[in-house]
């Protein structure tokens, strides 16, 4: 029997009454989008030192305890050292220069940018996710895509099928949960070779596409019953003092992560 | 004997969705005993299934079989899930029963029969041809063939018309004799037929243990 080691607990709600929970969904999906453009536009290490000090002070502001972290497996940080090691023997400048050999850092530097900046993304996500009911996401959309409405795009279906990804994202996780079970059940055997281990890949990828298909269809099915998609709610929104201060604080920020 | 020694246990500890789903479980099942565990959503039964399936490790007590750690590497355990079609993992039945197994053509046909499918019928058709309460049993012959000393049925009658659920009940009626056979469900119309102990779950503990038809007509059941 092996345990749970890693939980991920991607985007999943905490309960609170914090200003970052009390915020309007678009004004958190808006800076969450604006730092994470800016960021990955200017990805220098200046822009990353802003964007990192933003997320800290969301972090501390939603008061939501780090135990609620995302805890990857530890094959994830073996993988991410090993891109590492790979992106040190790509070298470039700057190079140190010893009498055996001539070491270029270049690579890990760009490595090591890339990762900080994943990390800085990824954490804004966390927030929203902690902070965010996914039920609010779809009527925040609404109203941020209207503009869209202008060149004739069609809202109501992108927000529908945006909303329902997200909502369908637990039940696919179920759904592969269950799968890895029966694999591991009817073929316990640990795969000794590459070509095991790719037939192993093979029957889960297999399997989870099946069980994606078959839920989409059945969402169609149920979508097509209840009438088709239809127009998106448009709820009233009400921006309060940490709306304004969030948006005021993300417009500060892109322009410094410009401007530096 | 299939021991749990105080099992409890904890989703996601030390983080804020932490969430017990178990506790205190401590009882033993005799070699070929046929029980039938129910209890209302949340009670902790697909939780005491997963564990006794050997899928997950309980955070407090321990599960041992035979006075050794239960294990699915030596096929100690097998677990029949509620949507049968994420079992089936080959196109055809035949290939699907054989799927991990080094095993011929005649055991495949005796696994099939004992489901009650006609081997000559089922055994080159295709997985999705087949309804849903025979694609419930190909996945049974699938479990079955690996010879389990531990089988863990989740639901297996749910949603299953008149026809299908009779002839279910009667191959779970027929199981080895030396199997230990746990079914999860909701469902308590046949569970005297499949079942000679009940157990009731309720707020994450055992509330009720004894012969199935006693403990049923005290259980409730949304």
């Amino acid at each position: 029997m092996t345990a749970a080691a890693s939980e991920l607990h991607f985007l999943r709600y905490v309960p609170g009454t914090s200003p970052v929970h009390k915020m309007w969904a678009g004004t958190k999906l808006l800076v969450v989008a604006g730092i994470g453009i800016a960021v990955v536009a200017v990805p220098t290490w200046p822009a990353q030192a802003i964007a990192f000090a933003v997320l800290a002070a969301a972090l501390i502001t939603c008061r939501v305890s780090l135990t609620a972290a995302p805890r990857p497996p530890l094959w994830f940080f073996y993988l991410l050292l090993f891109a590492g090691f790979l992106a040190l023997t790509a070298g470039g400048k700057p190079e140190v220069h010893t009498p055996a050999l001539t070491l270029g850092f270049g690579g890990l530097i760009d490595w090591i940018r890339f990762t900080t900046l994943t990390v800085i993304v990824l954490g804004f996500a966390v927030v929203l996710g902690w902070t965010t009911h996914l039920a609010d996401l779809g009527p925040a959309l609404t109203r941020l895509f209207a503009p869209l409405r202008l060149v004739r795009a069609p809202v109501d279906e992108i927000v529908a099928a945006v909303t329902l990804c997200v909502r369908c994202l637990p039940l696919l996780v179920d759904e592969l949960r269950t799968l890895y079970a029966v694999r591991r059940l009817r073929h316990p055997e640990v795969p000794t070779t590459v070509k095991g281990e790719i037939l192993n890949l093979h029957d889960l990828l297999v399997g989870a596409l099946v069980s994606a298909l078959r839920r989409a269809r059945e969402m169609a099915d149920a979508i097509d019953g209840r009438g088709g998609v239809g127009p998106a709610p448009r709820l009233p929104v009400r921006l309060r003092v940490p709306d304004y201060v969030a948006l005021a604080t993300t417009t500060a920020a892109i322009v410094a992560i410009v401007v530096i | 004997m299939l021991v749990l020694d105080h099992v409890g246990h904890v989703y996601s500890a030390g983080t804020p969705w932490a969430h017990r789903a178990l506790q205190d479980v401590d009882v033993r099942f005799d070699d070929g005993s046929r029980i039938v565990v129910v209890g209302p959503n949340g009670s902790g039964k697909s939780t005491l299934a997963w564990i006794l399936a050997g899928l997950l490790v309980p955070s407090e007590g321990k599960v041992t079989l035979d006075d050794g750690p239960l294990s699915i590497e030596e096929s100690h355990t097998a677990m029949a899930f509620q949507h049968a079609r994420l079992q089936l993992l080959r196109p055809t039945v035949g290939e699907d029963v054989r799927f991990g197994l080094d095993i011929d053509d005649t055991a495949v046909d005796t696994a099939l029969a004992d489901v009650g499918l006609d081997p000559a019928r089922f055994r080159t058709r295709r997985i999705d041809e087949l309804s849903g309460g025979e694609q419930r049993r190909v996945a049974l012959a699938g479990v079955l063939a690996r010879r389990p000393r531990v089988l863990v049925l989740d639901e297996p009658l749910a949603g299953l018309d008149a026809p299908s659920r009779e002839s279910l009940v009667q191959v779970l009626g027929r199981l080895p004799a030396g199997l230990t056979t746990v079914v999860v469900t909701h469902d308590t119309e046949d569970a005297d037929r499949i079942a000679d102990r009940g157990l009731v779950l309720g707020d994450s503990r055992i509330v009720a243990d004894g012969p199935v038809a006693e403990v049923l007509r005290t259980a409730v059941t949304p």
